[in-house]
């Protein structure tokens, strides 16, 4: 254990600032020394709520952030076991993203945040060690008085910028060297689900919650294990999008301050570790050869188009390749002999992978299958990937040697009145204009956007209810005809989400009360009316915005009648 | 004590604290553990913004709350923004010009800070206001705060090594953010998804 300076008021030879060692405890004190060596009360000042001696600031503020930073980084922070084996053996495309992605929340998800708040307090409190006089002399600046206060002050205070840099310093080289950003990515619903199950059960079973009391039983392992359980529920939480603290948690009110104070102890009885770059590697690797095996095991296990959907897309390709072995060719092709030039005639095998000795993309039965089938809905680059070609040009050419027609592809162009319209595909059947998709409709982007946003972001529940929405037999959701989707700024084209508002009708578009809004700017001569052709035009050679706002004010205000 | 009244050394450690002091003044010593805060804050949102999947249709995404912050916010950065083309055009580097406003013009150095504190307090309530809901503009926000951080590190220099490791911190949220806008996901895709896994679920 650390060894603090004795916190007495007979051996301090000048002002200090003494604290509460527990961490989150606001108790602070300045500490004199006793007039003439010996004359005074509180010799050893303690902390009134804990009731243990005080210690100095300067000293025990890198012991917090020393607490925080090994809490933050402790290699039981990384996923823990049981999570690993669900999904090394339920979604094993995704134990990459899923490791990379909980290193990535496991500072936020351990309670960084909570670091600054008690930092607050301490800024805080020790300015309160200043008296209404001493901050007046220090305001008026050279002639002041020296007072031994700004000293002890000014350490403690330098001490805190160094320890916030300091911390400032481990994040960055967590995002810098632990995380790959590359690798993150969103988790499936399942896994989510899952996520959410294996929350539930750790706070039920998690003894420190169950019964705070119970700690002073437990061993330091034991109790470390338990509170490390309810750090990664934290990171868990974050993994799917949620604030780190659980209502659990706060019911059982069990704070981050007690979790760090937890944490210096356990850091000082070296029971935490802190990861590694390659631990994490290690972690992906070890994970990866098992997925190895898994596949190996289930090749003879047929794949359907569904397994290809819910893959992740950087494995799609092997996926598709997979479901391609797995298809009945023989009942689309009974003669697989093609005739290559300066080859002769050569027997391709559909069920094995497309190379240089087994060109499949050269029979016309498999091309036209692959290329024109609905579901998969590859383009020619994509095949190019499958086939292990370099230039997609090769697939084209062989599909016009085919006559298998290229498909319709959806474009978009701009409209005379400014928006921009699209060619939708037929799959389009908004229930009032295309109900049967029987042709392709035209539609304004910025509708459009506003569909697919609801749609990504709603649960299909939220999207039955919604008063402006409309949906098919196919599950897809379309905005009424009746309603308006407003641009915020104006701007036709600037179709993103966040400049776009959805109205009921246009006439509560109209009541937008853009009248006076405009009105001010007429008065202001920003906008004015050209009588050469009748109409309001923008002023551009004045920009209202170089006028002080006194005076716009005065400009715009209702004229008064007497 | 007279022994620490002769001491020259504590004497001039005396005045920098002065001068520290002046500068930074009792409400604003809070400043760097806000700062820390509202740095967390924006990586938390940074984080929900990546794997947070439902938001619901019913709260909107452009709140009034939201958009009088960003008007203020827009307006003021319009001032900064004029503020730093005209410091630098009598310099090289920006940070060459605010030095140079310490010898030759303290008004506009006055206005500077002012503008910059003014923004840190907007930007300060905007990471309260959920940001993760405005992608586009809490990436403008991110931006913003780099140069902030820039002119901060030096009109405050017992504070320039933290401005530096928090402006860092905020380009890697930056970087983080433009990658994550360039991922085009094909909304056929995702909505087939979403579907199948409804559909799995129930």
């Amino acid at each position: 254990m650390k060894t603090y300076s004795n916190v007495s008021r007979k051996t301090v030879r000048e002002d200090r600032i003494a604290i509460c060692p527990i961490f989150g405890c606001e108790s602070i004190k300045r500490v004199k020394p006793l007039k003439f060596r010996f004359l005074g009360f509180g010799k050893y000042p303690k902390c009134r709520k804990h009731r243990i001696p005080l210690v100095y600031v300067d000293e025990r503020i890198g012991d917090f952030v020393d607490a925080a930073l090994a809490c933050f980084f402790d290699k039981a922070g990384l996923p823990p076991n049981d999570l690993l084996e669900y999904v090394k053996s339920q979604v094993p495309d995704e134990i990459t993203s899923f490791v990379e992605g909980w290193v990535y929340c496991i500072t936020v998800g351990r309670g960084a945040p909570i670091v600054s708040r008690y930092m607050d307090t301490i800024s805080n409190t020790y300015l309160k060690q200043l008296t209404k006089k001493q901050i007046k002399a220090i305001k008026r600046g050279g002639t002041s008085k020296p007072n031994l206060v700004n000293k002890a002050i000014k350490s403690g205070m330098d001490e805190i910028t160094f320890q916030y840099t300091r911390v400032l310093k481990h994040l960055r080289a967590h995002s810098e060297v632990l995380t790959d950003r590359q690798k993150l990515q969103a988790l499936s619903k399942n896994l989510q689900n899952y996520l959410k199950e294996w929350q539930k059960n750790t706070l039920e079973n998690n003894k420190i919650i169950k019964s705070p009391e119970n700690r002073q039983e437990m061993a330091l392992e034991e109790i470390k294990n338990n509170y490390d359980q309810i750090l990664n529920i934290g990171t868990c939480r974050c993994l799917i999008g949620l604030d780190p603290e659980s209502k659990e948690i706060k019911k059982a009110k069990l704070t981050a301050f007690d979790r760090f104070s937890a944490y210096y102890e356990f850091y000082t009885e070296r029971l935490a570790t802190k990861f590694t770059k390659l631990d994490i590697e290690k972690i992906c690797s070890e994970n990866k050869s098992v997925i190895k095996v898994l596949k190996s095991k289930d090749s003879s296990k047929e794949l359907n188009y569904y397994d290809i959907k819910a893959s992740t897309s950087s494995c799609k390709l092997e996926a598709i390749k997979d479901y391609l072995k797995s298809i009945n060719w023989q009942v689309i092709s009974k003669n697989w002999t093609i005739q290559v030039k300066g080859q002769g005639s050569i027997t391709l095998n559909p069920y094995k992978s497309c190379s240089n000795q087994n060109p499949l993309y050269k029979h016309k039965k498999w091309l036209e299958w692959i290329y024109l089938n609905e579901d998969l809905n590859l383009s020619d680059r994509t095949i190019t990937k499958i086939c292990g070609l370099k230039n997609h040009k090769s697939i084209r050419y062989w599909r016009n040697k085919f006559n298998i027609q290229t498909k319709e592809e959806s474009g978009f162009y701009f409209n005379p009145d400014g928006y921009i319209d699209l060619y939708m595909p037929k799959t389009y059947k908004h229930p009032e204009l295309n109900p049967f998709g029987k042709k392709r409709i035209q539609r304004r982007e910025h509708i459009v956007k506003m569909e697919n946003h609801l749609m990504i972001s709603s649960t299909s529940r939220e999207l039955d209810l919604h008063p402006y929405l409309i949906g098919d037999d196919n599950g897809m959701y379309y905005i009424k005809t009746g309603c308006i989707v407003h641009h915020i700024n104006y701007r036709k084209r600037d179709n993103y989400i966040d400049n776009l508002w959805l109205y009921a009708s246009n006439s509560e578009h109209n009541n937008t009360n853009i009248n006076p809004c405009l009105s001010g700017l007429i008065k202001l001569g920003q906008i004015l009316f050209s009588q050469s052709n009748n109409k309001y035009i923008l002023n551009s050679n004045f920009d209202y915005r170089n006028l002080e706002s006194e005076q716009i004010k005065e400009i715009i205000k209702p004229v008064e009648f007497f | 004590m007279e022994y620490y009244n002769n001491d020259p050394y504590f004497e001039e450690e005396l005045e920098q604290f002065n001068d520290w002091y002046k500068i930074e003044g009792i409400n604003k010593i809070k400043e760097l553990s806000r700062q820390l805060r509202t740095l967390f804050k924006y990586k938390s949102e940074v984080i929900k913004f990546r794997y947070h999947s439902t938001l619901s249709p019913t709260v909107n995404h452009t709140n009034p709350t939201f958009l009088t912050l960003k008007q203020k916010i827009e307006t003021l950065t319009l001032e900064f923004i004029k503020l730093l083309k005209k410091i630098k055009e009598s310099a090289q580097t920006l940070e060459q010009g605010i030095l140079n406003l310490f010898l030759n013009n303290t008004t506009l150095l006055k206005k500077l800070s002012k503008i910059t504190d003014l923004l840190f307090i907007l930007i300060h309530k905007f990471s309260e206001d959920r940001p993760h809901r405005q992608p586009n503009y809490l990436k403008f926000v991110i931006k913003l705060i780099n140069y902030l951080c820039l002119v901060k590190k030096c009109l405050y220099t017992q504070f320039s090594e933290f401005f530096e490791e928090l402006s860092k911190n905020y380009k890697n949220l930056e970087e983080e953010l433009t990658q994550l806008s360039h991922k085009q996901v094909s909304f056929e895709e995702v909505i087939k998804e979403k579907i199948l896994e409804e559909r799995s679920m129930s």
